[in-house]
C-alpha cells in the first residue's frame, strides 16, 4: 500500500487533485471496505491509516493524531460507537471529524452515531460524489473549529499580556509612587482596587513650612495607560512641594506636563490640597473630582469642581480658581474619586444613592471616616468588585499633622516664599558658551520663584557674566571698543584669546530671600583673573557719554539692580536685584 | 446603544445622535461619525438619549474638539439629562464646548 496518492481517474482536468487534506482514520473490520476506502480517500489527497477495530482505532487516533475519521459501527470487539466515545474525549482541545459509514439505516442506529459523538453518518450503500460533498462539508466545519481554537488561543495570549500589564501598572503605583508619599498623621486612606486596574492616586507631601499637601487624581484609562502619567505626576509633585512650591506652580507643571504626554482622550480628574504649617490656612483646588467636604466649626461645606482637569488645555486658569481659606484647628477634610459614589451594589444600586449622604452626616458629626465609610461601603458592595478604584482620603488639621519650628510665612497658593542658593562654576567650553540662566535655574526648579522678573535678572548676569570672561579670564581691554575698527578688532582679539587656549573660570552665585512685598536676588560674579582698577569704572559712570559704544554694561546693570559693588582686587562684583509685586496678596486677606 | 449621523445645512452641520450609554464600546462609531468631515463643520452632539457617559465618552469629546480644531463654538452638546450632564459639569465642559 503506498501513502502517496493516486492520480484520481475521476477528477476532472480542471480540478487538479489536492495532496494536503491531512491523514484520514479509516475504521472497518472488512479488508474489502478498507481497500476501497482507502483508494478514493487517497485519490482524493488524503493519507490514509487503517485499523481493524475500535480498539485499534482509539490507539492509532492517539498515535497518528488524524485529521478525520471514518467509522463503521458494527466489529468485533470494540464496536464503532464506543471507539467514537473515547476518540472524542481524547480530541476534546481539537476537532476531528468522524462520519460513520454503516449498512445500518434506522433512525435508531443512525441517532446512535450522533448521540455517541459523531459528526455525520452516511448508509451503506452510498454515492461517491455525495460521501465527497459530505466530507468536504465535515472539512469546512473543521478549519472553522481550528479558526475559532486559534482565535481563542490569541485571545488567551492577549489576556495574559494583559494580566502581565496590569500587574506591572500595580507593581508601578506601589513602587514608584505610594512608596514616595510621606506619612502624615492625621491623614487616612480608604481604598478598593478595581478589578482592572483603574489608576487612582493618592500623593502625600510634607511643605518645608511644616504643612502638608495631598494630591488625590484619578486618570481616565485603566492598566498601563494610567500608570503611564501617574509617574511624572508623582515626580513634579514630590521635587516642587518639597521645595515649597505654590499649588499654582505645582498644578501648572503637572498641567503642561500631561497636555505634553497624554494623547487628547486622556486627562487626569484632580483634587489638590494644602495646609500651611500654622494649620490657619487651608488651599484646595478641585478639577473634574467629586466635592472636597469640609468639616469646620461652621458644620459641612463642599468645594465642588471648579477647574477643568489636567492635561485637556495647556493654559489654566489655576490662580483665579484656588480657593484659600481660613480654617479652624480640628477642621477636617475628605476627598474622594468618583468610583467611591459609583460604587454599586449586587443589584447595580450606586453607593451615592445608598447611604453615602448618611455616611457623610455621621462623618460631619464627628466619626472618623474609617469607622463611617469603610464599614458601610462594605455592607454595600460585599463581595462585589468595584468597576472603577474607590479612594477616599480624610485629612485632620492638627498639631499633629503639622511639624513646628519650620520656616515662617510660607505661602502655599500664591508665589513660592522659600529662599535658595545656587552656584555654578563654568570653564573650559561652557566658559564662552554659557547655557542660558533661566534653563540653568529651570533644571534646579528656582525659575517660578522669580516670575516675571527672569528676564531682568539675565540681563544683570549676562552682563557680568561676559564682563569676568572677557576682561576677567581673557584679559581684553573694553575702550578697545572706542572706535569701530576696535570694536572689530575687540571681537577678533577675543576670538583669538579663546582659540589659543586660556584657563580659568567663572563663578556665578545667585542666592534668593523671599520678602513680604516681593523678593532679593543677590548675583555675586567672581572669576580666576587678576581683577582690575574699579574706580576706573566710577570714572565712566560719571561721564555718562550716550554715543559711547562701550562700557555701558555696568550701568544697564546699576539702573536694574538696588546695588553694585566691586570687591579688591576686582575679580568679584555683588549686585542686589530687589522686587516689589505691584499687587497685594488679596486672596491672602479674605475668609 | 447607537450612534445616527445626520448631516444638515448642506452638510455645514452635522448631528451626531447618541443613545444608551456613551461609553467606550462607542468609540468607533462615534469617531466615525466625523472623521470625514471638514474641521469647519459645525458639530452638534445630541444627548437627549443617552442615558449614561463616562470619562471615555469625555475623552471621545476631546478627540471630536481637537478634530474641530479646538474651537468651542463649533460643538455643541444638547439635550444632556441630568445624570449626563451632572459628569459634563463636573468636568467643567462648559468651558470647552456649548452646553445647551
Amino acid at each position: 500500500m503506498t501513502m502517496a496518492p493516486a492520480p484520481s481517474r475521476e477528477s476532472t482536468a480542471t480540478q487538479p487533485v489536492r495532496t494536503d487534506r491531512g491523514l484520514a482514520l479509516i475504521v472497518d473490520d472488512e479488508v474489502a471496505n478498507r481497500r476501497l476506502l482507502e483508494k478514493l480517500l487517497q485519490q482524493e489527497g488524503f493519507g490514509t491509516v487503517c485499523a481493524v477495530d475500535g480498539a485499534e482505532a482509539v490507539t492509532l487516533f492517539s498515535e497518528r493524531t488524524p485529521d478525520i475519521v471514518f467509522m463503521d459501527v458494527m466489529m468485533p470487539g470494540m464496536d464503532g460507537y464506543e471507539a467514537t466515545r473515547r476518540i472524542k474525549s481524547l480530541s476534546r482541545a481539537r476537532f476531528v471529524p468522524v462520519i460513520f459509514l454503516t449498512a445500518l439505516s434506522d433512525s435508531a442506529s443512525l441517532a446512535r452515531c450522533i448521540d455517541a459523538g459523531g459528526d455525520d453518518f452516511l448508509s451503506k450503500p452510498f454515492s461517491i460524489e455525495i460521501f465527497k460533498a459530505r466530507v468536504v462539508a465535515l472539512e469546512r466545519i473543521r478549519e472553522l473549529y481550528r479558526e475559532l481554537a486559534w482565535q481563542h488561543d490569541q485571545l488567551s495570549l492577549r489576556f495574559d499580556a494583559e494580566r502581565r500589564d496590569e500587574a506591572m501598572a500595580e507593581r508601578v503605583f506601589s513602587h514608584a509612587i505610594a512608596a514616595r508619599n510621606v506619612v502624615l498623621d492625621g491623614v487616612a486612606a480608604l481604598h478598593r482596587s478595581a478589578s482592572s486596574f483603574s489608576g487612582d492616586l493618592v500623593l502625600t507631601a510634607r511643605l518645608p513650612d511644616g504643612g502638608a499637601r495631598l494630591l488625590v487624581g484619578d486618570f481616565t484609562g485603566h492598566g498601563l495607560a494610567a500608570a503611564i502619567g501617574a509617574l511624572p505626576v508623582t515626580e513634579i509633585f514630590h521635587a516642587m512641594s518639597s521645595r515649597g512650591a505654590d499649588c499654582v506652580s505645582v498644578l501648572e507643571e503637572i498641567n503642561r506636563k500631561l497636555c505634553t504626554l497624554l494623547p487628547p482622550d486622556r486627562f487626569m480628574a484632580a483634587t489638590l490640597i494644602s495646609v500651611s504649617g500654622t494649620g490657619s490656612r487651608l488651599w484646595v483646588w478641585n478639577g473634574g473630582m467629586p466635592p472636597v467636604i469640609i468639616a469646620g466649626a461652621e458644620g459641612l461645606h463642599r468645594v465642588a469642581s471648579h477647574g477643568l482637569p489636567l492635561g485637556i488645555v495647556p493654559d489654566g486658569r489655576y490662580h483665579e480658581e484656588m480657593q484659600v481659606q481660613s480654617i479652624t484647628p480640628a477642621c477636617r477634610l475628605l476627598m474622594m474619586s468618583d468610583g467611591l459614589l459609583e460604587a454599586r451594589d449586587r443589584a447595580g444600586v450606586m453607593f451615592q444613592a445608598a447611604g453615602l449622604d448618611a455616611c457623610l452626616d455621621r462623618w460631619g458629626a464627628g466619626e472618623g471616616m474609617a469607622s463611617v465609610l469603610e464599614t458601610a461601603l462594605e455592607a454595600h458592595c460585599g463581595a462585589v468588585a468595584p468597576d472603577d478604584d474607590v479612594t477616599a482620603v480624610e485629612l485632620v488639621v492638627s498639631k499633629a499633622l503639622l511639624v513646628e519650628d519650620c520656616v515662617p510665612d510660607v505661602s502655599h497658593g500664591e508665589r513660592a516664599r522659600v529662599g535658595w542658593e545656587w552656584s555654578v562654576s563654568l570653564s573650559g567650553p561652557y566658559l564662552v558658551e554659557r547655557p542660558p540662566l533661566g534653563m540653568m535655574l529651570e533644571s534646579a526648579g528656582f525659575l517660578n520663584s522669580l516670575g516675571a522678573h527672569i528676564g531682568a535678572i539675565d540681563t544683570v548676569v549676562a552682563e557680568l557674566y561676559s564682563n569676568a570672561v572677557e576682561h576677567g579670564v581673557l584679559g581684553l581691554a573694553s575702550s578697545l571698543k572706542s572706535s569701530p575698527d576696535g570694536f572689530h578688532a575687540y571681537y577678533e582679539q577675543r576670538a583669538r584669546r579663546i582659540a589659543a587656549g586660556w584657563r580659568g573660570f567663572v563663578r556665578l552665585h545667585i542666592s534668593f530671600t523671599p520678602l513680604v512685598d516681593g523678593g532679593r536676588v543677590r548675583i555675586v560674579v567672581s572669576d580666576s583673573g587678576p581683577g582690575f582698577d574699579a574706580t576706573i569704572v566710577d570714572e565712566l559712570e560719571r561721564d555718562p557719554d550716550p554715543a559711547r559704544p562701550w562700557g555701558r554694561g555696568l550701568s544697564v546693570v546699576r539702573k536694574l539692580c538696588e546695588s553694585l559693588g566691586f570687591e579688591a582686587p576686582g575679580n568679584r562684583v555683588i549686585a542686589v536685584y530687589r522686587w516689589i509685586d505691584r499687587v497685594a496678596e488679596a486672596p491672602l486677606e479674605s475668609t | 446603544m447607537s450612534i445616527r449621523t445626520s448631516i444638515e445645512a448642506d452638510g455645514r452641520k452635522v448631528v451626531i445622535r447618541i443613545s444608551g450609554r456613551f461609553d467606550f464600546s462607542q468609540h468607533v462609531a462615534f469617531r466615525e461619525a466625523y472623521r470625514n468631515q471638514g474641521a469647519s463643520t459645525e458639530f452638534v452632539v445630541d444627548l437627549r438619549d443617552a442615558e449614561y457617559l463616562d470619562s471615555s465618552a469625555l475623552g471621545m469629546l476631546l478627540l471630536l474638539r481637537e478634530h474641530a480644531g479646538g474651537d468651542k463654538s463649533r460643538i455643541s452638546i444638547l439635550g444632556a439629562r441630568d445624570d449626563v450632564r451632572r459628569v459634563l459639569e463636573i468636568a467643567n465642559f462648559d468651558r470647552l464646548f456649548r452646553l445647551g
